[in-house]
């Protein structure tokens, strides 16, 4: 199944979105002074967008290889 | 099976995910202010541990829904695997959450309207008897279109799903760039964590933000491959909608609102996340919070609580056209009585489900009406009830189908499992549905403990719904615990033709005739 290159576009922005926002939650996390405990699930966070920013940028450039 | 007409096979993979989203989307425009009331400062704690227990439920969805498209979800995965009793009571649990489903949402969506500024008056808290009739209108008028056959389309549900992500991530992007302290979630955390039962509670609720994964099945049954289509779309509504509920709890915590928070009614100052749980913003929380982005609040004060109220006006009728499903497909299996599969003579619908279900979803709303301020919480604790009960089951079904059916092409197998022999047969254990029973069980006792109302209400539903099915079995002289007799084997075969998957129908029937050289598949 392939993706219009407008669809394609809109995803891969969306990925990169993903990206930026996840990792600056995740610096901005580690930065904030309090114990890790409370950090966690801020942290999660970061990681789980940023994790589907990379998953997505993955896909299209598979896709357009 | 195969003398039933069959649905279209019409939904395309963005049309498959878009259904389900339309249906779990929605949640958490419902969810976060009940989570955020109840579990204060661990509101993103509460959205974590469900929504781990959630992706656990998600892929089992997928690798059912997968296997076996078929449109009776969760309630035909139980009776396959564990029996008619047992896929009945599962059944019955999705029944109550989709009638609840029409009248949480339906009191959601004049919610989010009441926002509005020239809405005002349509607040439940204010004015809750015009919000009682005007809620009760929506119900009728939605069993009315209903029962006529007047239906949101696939392209619909595709449009208004394409707006909700891009709305959605953009009330996320532009709250965490403008507004997001994360000094002030963690302050948020530390001064306003609740105690255990206030946590377990708040968990409990935290489970209604992902309920509808039924969809998932609805839409395996109108896919074409959906062996091939159905992984890929779910893994990607999945991670979606947790991503949306993780983030949405976090920047409530972490939110410095653009305008002051008003005073409590007590005259206190009060924290951002503490002015979205009261029983006035819990049912238009996402409303609330857009409208405290700088700048963008401005056109989201009048834009979101539109779009939010025709999201959740949708899911409602998603609640309508579900429980009617079901009821039909339950009865198809002689679960329930055979007058729910009547249809009407000129509209073609199932105008019996239709009528009994909608008019058990007023009467619920007779009941929260009557909650005074804590009705919207009442039928969150009837919903988080309905979907523990059902997933329960589920994670059971799972683990049995692989047991019992290890014959049955599986192309999506949720990851991590043990390699084992049963019966002569080579099977996978799945130990991810282990983990996400225990987490799923959690909940249900979750719930128990801490909804005083679900607590009773819920088993009684259940309770009922045993009378119903026991008098009806007896008087058609049905087993009662046991099972009538079907040739799942056939049967299977059979859907897969249905589905388009002719490859694994073959392989299916080349396992089948290996183990048994008299086994003849005859297909229509």
């Amino acid at each position: 199944m392939r993706n219009s290159p407008a669809y394609g576009g809109f995803k891969a922005l969306n990925g990169a979105l993903f990206i930026v926002l996840g990792a600056a939650i995740v610096v901005r996390m580690f930065n904030t002074p309090a114990p890790l405990s409370y950090k966690i699930p801020g942290l999660i966070l970061g990681a789980a967008m940023f994790a589907l920013g990379v998953h997505r940028s993955l896909l299209i450039l598979r896709a357009r290889r | 099976m195969s003398e039933e007409q069959q649905l279209r096979r019409s939904v395309t993979p963005w049309g498959s995910y878009s259904w389900g989203y339309a249906d779990v989307g929605a949640d958490i425009f419902v969810a976060l202010g009940l989570v955020i009331g109840v579990a204060g400062g661990a509101s993103n704690v509460a959205f974590l541990f469900a929504g781990l227990v959630y992706v656990c439920v998600g892929l089992a969805y997928t690798e059912l829904a997968a296997a076996y498209p078929v449109a009776g979800g969760g309630q035909y995965f139980v009776m396959r695997g564990l029996g008619d009793f047992l896929g009945f009571i599962a059944g019955w649990a999705v029944l109550l959450d989709f009638t609840i489903d029409i009248t949480l949402f339906a009191w959601g969506c004049v919610g989010y309207l009441s926002h509005l500024p020239v809405l005002g008056v349509l607040d439940a808290s204010s004015h809750p008897i015009l919000h009682f009739w005007i809620v009760l209108a929506l119900i009728a008028g939605l069993a009315m279109l209903n029962i006529i056959g007047v239906r949101e389309s696939t392209a619909f549900n595709g449009f208004v799903s394409a707006i909700d992500v891009f709305s959605e991530a953009l009330i996320l992007l532009l709250g965490f760039l403008f507004t997001f302290r994360p000094e002030l979630l963690i302050h948020s955390m530390q001064t306003g964590w609740p105690n255990t039962f206030q946590l377990m509670n708040g968990i409990s609720l935290a489970i209604i933000s992902f309920v509808g994964l039924e969809s998932i099945s609805h839409a395996a049954e109108e896919t074409s491959r959906p062996a091939s289509i159905v992984p890929r779309t779910s893994i990607a509504l999945i991670l979606t909608i947790l991503i949306f509920a993780l983030a949405y709890s976090n920047l409530a915590l972490g939110m410095q609102p653009w305008y002051p928070v008003p005073h409590d009614a007590a005259g206190h100052a009060q924290a951002f996340w503490q002015f979205l749980g009261t029983t006035q913003n819990q049912d238009k929380a996402v409303a609330v919070m857009a409208s405290n982005i700088p700048y963008f609040g401005l056109l989201a004060a009048f834009y979101v609580p539109v779009f939010g109220a025709t999201l959740l006006l949708i899911s409602s009728n998603s609640g309508v056209f579900g429980s009617s499903r079901i009821a039909y497909s339950m009865s198809q299996f002689q679960l329930l009585p055979s007058v729910f599969k009547r249809v009407h003579r000129k509209f073609k619908t199932p105008v019996v489900s239709i009528v009994v279900f909608c008019v058990l979803a007023a009467i619920e709303l007779i009941f929260a009406a009557l909650q005074g301020d804590f009705g919207y919480e009442f039928l969150g604790d009837l919903y988080a009830f309905g979907a523990a009960a059902s997933y329960t089951l589920v994670f059971i079904a799972l683990i049995a189908l692989r047991m019992t059916d290890p014959l049955t092409p599986r192309k999506f197998l949720i990851p991590f499992n043990i390699k084992m022999r049963f019966r002569g047969e080579e099977i996978y254990f799945p130990l991810v549905a282990v983990i996400g029973f225990i987490g799923i069980f959690a909940i249900l006792v979750f719930v128990l403990l801490t909804h005083h109302i679900g607590r009773i209400a819920g088993p009684s539903w259940l309770l009922f719904g045993v009378i119903v099915y026991a008098v009806y079995r007896l008087r058609k002289k049905l087993p009662l615990f046991s099972s009538v007799k079907r040739d799942w084997n056939r049967d299977q075969v059979q859907i897969l033709k249905n589905a388009g998957e002719l490859e694994l129908m073959d392989e299916l029937v080349g396992k089948l005739k290996a183990r048994d050289p008299d086994f003849t598949a005859k297909v229509t």
